[in-house]
């Protein structure tokens, strides 16, 4: 049982090892994945749209509806490629599990970064929309003693984030290990159920609870 | 004395907390299946209302769980 990614290689740089594992591996692989693809599925788009054209725009609309309901129009056009992004690529991630490697989003090191993009983005957002004046004064709300609650409250934010992701991801991995480890030599047909809910249905839930609470906490820093 | 028994109690006690995330979905999906009947075509904002929600509850009894794997295979 290993719930640490295994290291694949390790280079120093001036007497400072860096090791090299499995999760980056599986991300420099779905980042080619994905610039492939969007490469391929993007050529030759036309008015009237074929069968892959219909499913790429299901897609971006999603996407774009997402951001509108929630931010509204004046966020769609700086919103929906983040948003986007980060969804399709936590997408791909967690659902490297069905082809049989661990999801790189059960290594906390994957999801703390997400994380904290996230947290510059909402708060980046809430600066250039509201002017450093009144984002700091955003703080000393709803009084000023409420400052240190308001200051740990911008940590905590992507806290929560970072750790719903691995835990969700981390027991899923667990899980599967532990009924593989049960079954030993008659396992198949029996791990398909729980292989399906815990790869692909929590796997997808988690990717749009995390971009749908990244969504939320612009909208509530922004409104501050 | 070997400590993995106590190792084992430990973890089973500390998956306890897995309760409450369960009450709370409980109540939320009960909930949200309430507001539906009230108004139907409010179902799509309900519903992911509702899976925040979720997720937020949920965290809670997968921190007791983490515990309970980390006392297993960790210590």
């Amino acid at each position: 049982m290993h719930i640490n990614p295994p290291k694949v290689f390790e280079f120093t740089v001036s007497n400072q090892t860096y090791a090299v594992t499995m999760s980056i591996i599986l991300q420099w692989i779905i980042m080619a994945v994905i610039i492939v693809l969007v490469l391929l599925l993007t050529r030759n788009l036309g008015k009237i749209p074929s069968k892959r054209q219909t499913v790429i725009e299901m897609i971006v609309n999603m996407f774009n509806n997402l951001v509108v309901e929630n931010l509204g129009e004046s966020f769609k056009k700086r919103f929906v490629p983040f948003i986007g992004t980060l969804g399709i690529f936590i997408a791909f991630m967690n659902l490297t599990g069905v082809i049989g490697f661990a999801p790189s989003t059960r290594d906390i090191n994957v999801t703390a970064t997400l994380a904290i993009i996230s947290a510059i983005v909402i708060n980046g957002t809430s600066i250039a929309r509201n002017g450093l004046g009144r984002y700091l004064h955003s703080y000393l709300q709803p009084f000023a003693l409420m400052l240190p609650m308001n200051i740990i409250e911008k940590f905590t934010v992507p806290l929560s984030l970072c750790l719903r992701l691995f835990i969700n991801m981390l027991v899923g991995v667990v899980f599967m290990e532990l009924i593989y480890m049960a079954l030993g030599y008659f396992a198949f047909i029996i791990p398909i159920l729980p292989s399906f809910f815990f790869d692909v249905f929590v796997a997808l839930i988690q990717t749009y609870v995390f971009v749908m609470l990244t969504i939320v906490f612009t909208k509530t820093s922004v409104e501050e | 004395m070997d400590p993995i028994g106590l190792i084992a109690l430990g973890a089973g006690i500390a998956a306890l907390g897995v309760l409450g995330g369960g009450i709370g979905i409980g109540i939320i999906g009960g909930k949200a299946v309430e507001a539906i009947a009230r108004q139907p075509e409010a179902k799509s904002d309900i519903m992911s209302t509702m899976i925040i929600s979720i997720a937020f509850s949920e965290v809670t009894s997968l921190y007791a769980l983490i515990v309970s794997i980390l006392l297993i295979f960790v210590v």
